[in-house]
């Protein structure tokens, strides 16, 4: 009844700090003709898109408008899902298991430089409440790191080097900025983000779009296309960061348990694990979760965002590392033999909504 | 052949300008509320939530992460829509894919929007592209303006005939306990002589702007019949978009031709062949009493340039050939995230013969449009049979 869907094309835009010579929808284009070439069909093939971004970032409503003619939509189907990445593939991966698509496009983007992220996200508190002590996203954070440093007994030189291991693997992706080195003692001695997270704990504010191009089986059979396949999926969101404790991910370990069983997959360990850590802390809290020693070559051969990809592109980003990987044309990041992939994604304070895709490789 | 899914349940809030009693988590939850207690169901049989609105409108970030208690309590997949006007018919369709896909067995849709809290026209002014189009974009008023000024100019449309679509949607609202606008004694003179807001569009010839939400519970095929004594089968879905610049596409708003491909293609998928005929009833986003006869052509109610002709001859009428918003539709009741998920819950409604005092009687199949951001469509036919 259901049919099988298949990644069969990947592109990644040029990320940077700053993308001064591009707007959102030329951005979108390098990332959709690379993907487009790669499974090697033209927009007008594409049945469908479904596209991931965030107006609060883009400072405009409607924010998928502006990505409306590179995505081919005209007198076609596009929805968009504000959130991660990996929520508008598994939208995507619903529309055609059901059959109603057969060739369809996945697309985020974000210019995170454009916009001033505290005063947006200080917007996704309660505005009668919290938003008088202005807060951010980093303040959560900062109150995570505590919590799980206290509940793992992880320090925050632990989660310092896997900055500088982020970082290193970046310089190995092509599509990614590099990033200047760093040493675990310049991460803890950068200047204070929210206690105890220091600047350099973060990942850096980027501009980029990746775009998928997936089929459902009979087209990637006739195509003679390279696919991954989907097997699972699942997205879950927790209680609101005040209603929980946020040395826990309950909404990870949902999501990954019912993506797994969507696989049918006996053990949830992969051989290739992307991880959405957009803090050091948030590696050493989510990789164990998802079944990877964080340490492990295993575990983001991209570098991840911490390497410098923007939240909504990071989950999409992280599915074409993990695409690449099981075609095995993952260049020097290549994990050898590897068939089995997770993808994660997160977005929300102290990460509510998490994503996960787990992927395969052709038989 | 996938499963099919099934309306079973809905619930709005009664809409006003101003909703001062509640906060917006409570506004949703006052829908969610009573779309459970149709049913007399509790929040535990839904295995996930689609929501959608535009989230500038109120300056709210991610508002579904902060009010997620009042979609039902975290602890289930939350997927958060933003496609403008469309969005609660593209929450409606999403519910539909994820429900025939097999990922979910019952998911609840959600729109809503709060529009005294912000500024709604000022953030539709954003949509325009910031170097050519924002400095003569003047939010949703002049858009509507420039498409009214196309279509008289073809159709030979006149104000009074505009007029008639307001009169009938203001009365149409009187018998529908959840509208804003009512009007019991409305008249042609009246719409004619209100405030001119962008010629040819008077201030009666808009759309309101609302505060409020809706609702509607989604479940596969073998729940629905359970769940729902007579389930809302949705037989089709669409999606179709247009130029995004106004400047590629003069006559776009005009010629609808997002509305033309998306409500072709659900014809097409349930074999309606003459839509006047095989309808029984339609709840079209009609922002602009204009808006609302360029439609009729454009979904294929009536030839090229006989919008007028069928208000004029009451055939939209209730009680008409082919009633078209019996519920009083967006001109009476527009909380922009919800409005469009009022659409599919009013054809809904009707399909399942709980409209109420406005209800087409013996209504089976029906037509529910959503139309947003830059002239695009999404289309559902919902049946009272299983497709």
């Amino acid at each position: 009844m259901d049919h099988r869907v298949a990644v069969i094309g990947v592109g990644l835009s040029a990320h940077a700090r700053r993308r001064r010579d591009v707007d959102y929808a030329e951005l979108a284009l390098e990332a959709i003709d690379a993907a487009l070439a790669d499974a090697g069909i033209g927009l007008p093939d594409v049945e469908h898109a479904v596209t991931a971004s965030m107006d609060f970032l883009d400072g405009r409503t409607i924010a998928s408008m502006s990505v409306a003619e590179v995505v081919g939509s005209y007198c076609k189907p596009e929805s968009r899902v504000v959130g991660d990445g990996i929520g508008a593939l598994l939208y995507a991966w619903a529309r055609m298991r059901t059959g109603a698509y057969r060739l369809g496009l996945v697309v985020a983007h974000a210019k995170e430089s454009q916009g001033r992220p505290h005063i947006i996200s200080r917007a996704a508190f309660d505005p009668f409440t919290e938003q008088l002590l202005d807060p951010d996203e980093e303040v959560v954070a900062g109150f995570a790191a505590q919590r799980f440093a206290i509940a793992s007994g992880r320090s925050a030189a632990d989660a310092a080097a896997q900055v500088v291991r982020a970082r290193a693997a970046g310089r190995r992706h092509p599509a990614l900025e590099d990033l200047p080195e760093v040493t675990v003692d310049d991460v803890l001695s950068s200047p204070l983000l929210a206690a105890p997270l220091r600047e350099l704990d973060r990942a850096p504010l980027t501009d980029g779009a990746c775009a998928l191009v997936v089929a459902v089986d009979d087209v990637v059979r006739s195509l003679g296309a390279d696919p991954v396949w989907i097997a699972g999926s699942a997205v879950d969101t927790d209680a609101y960061w005040l209603d929980r404790d946020l040395a826990r991910v309950d909404a990870l370990e949902r999501a990954r348990d019912r993506a797994v069983a969507l696989a049918g997959w006996d053990d949830p360990r992969a051989d290739v694990v992307e991880v959405g850590a957009a803090y050091g802390y948030q590696v050493l809290q989510f990789a164990p979760v998802l079944g990877v020693d964080p340490d492990s070559p295993a575990c983001n051969p991209s570098g991840g965002r911490l390497a410098g990809t923007p939240a909504v592109v990071a989950g999409l980003d992280a599915v074409a590392e993990c695409v690449q990987q099981l075609r095995g044309r993952a260049g020097s990041r290549q994990v050898p033999g590897a068939r089995r992939a997770l993808a994660h994604g997160w977005h929300g304070l102290g990460a509510q909504t998490h994503a996960v895709a787990a992927l395969e490789a052709a038989a | 052949m996938a499963r099919r899914s099934a309306i079973v349940a809905t619930g709005q809030t009664d809409f006003v300008a101003r909703r001062l009693d509640v906060s917006i988590a409570e506004m949703i939850r006052e829908a969610v509320d009573r779309c459970l207690a149709q049913r007399d169901l509790d929040g535990s049989r839904v295995d996930a939530v689609v929501i959608g609105n535009m989230e500038l409108f109120e300056g709210l970030h991610m508002p579904e992460q902060l009010m997620v208690a009042a979609l039902g309590g975290g602890g289930r997949p939350v997927y958060k829509l933003n496609t403008g006007g469309t969005v609660g018919a593209s929450v409606a369709v999403m519910c539909d894919h994820l429900v025939r896909s097999g990922l979910h067995d019952v998911v609840l849709g959600i729109g809503y929007e709060k529009q005294s809290e912000g500024d709604s026209q000022g953030n539709i002014t954003t949509v325009g592209d910031p170097i050519w189009e924002r400095s003569v974009m003047a939010g949703a008023i002049g858009n509507f303006a420039v498409m009214a000024s196309t279509y008289v100019n073809e159709s030979g449309v006149t104000a009074e005939q505009a007029a008639k679509v307001a009169v009938k949607a203001r009365r149409n609202a009187c018998l529908n306990p959840h509208a804003h606008l009512k009007k019991p004694n409305i008249t042609v003179e009246e719409v004619l002589s209100s405030r001119m807001l962008a010629a040819p569009v008077r201030l009666l010839d808009m759309c309101p702007t609302s505060d409020g939400a809706a609702a509607a519970l989604f479940a596969a095929e073998d729940l629905a019949p359970r769940l729902a004594p007579r389930p809302a089968w949705v037989a089709a879905t669409a999606t179709a978009h247009d130029q995004q610049f106004m400047g590629d596409s003069p006559r776009r708003l005009a010629d609808m031709r997002s509305l033309q491909a998306a409500t072709r293609t659900v014809y097409r998928a349930v074999g309606i062949s003459d839509p006047r005929r095989d309808l029984d009833v339609a709840e079209i986003y009609e922002p602009a009493t204009y808006a609302e006869l360029a439609m009729y052509e454009n979904c294929g109610f009536c030839e090229r340039g006989k919008g007028g002709t069928l208000i004029d001859e009451g055939v939209t009428e209730l009680g008409g050939e082919l009633p078209v918003n019996p519920s009083g539709g967006v001109l009476s009741t527009n909380a922009v995230g919800a409005t469009a998920l009022v659409r599919v819950i009013e054809a809904a409604l009707q399909v399942m013969g709980e409209a109420g005092e406005h209800q087409v009687p013996g209504a089976r199949t029906a037509l529910a449009t959503g139309y947003g951001g830059n002239a695009w469509t999404e289309a559902l036919i919902l049946t009272s049979e299983r497709p």
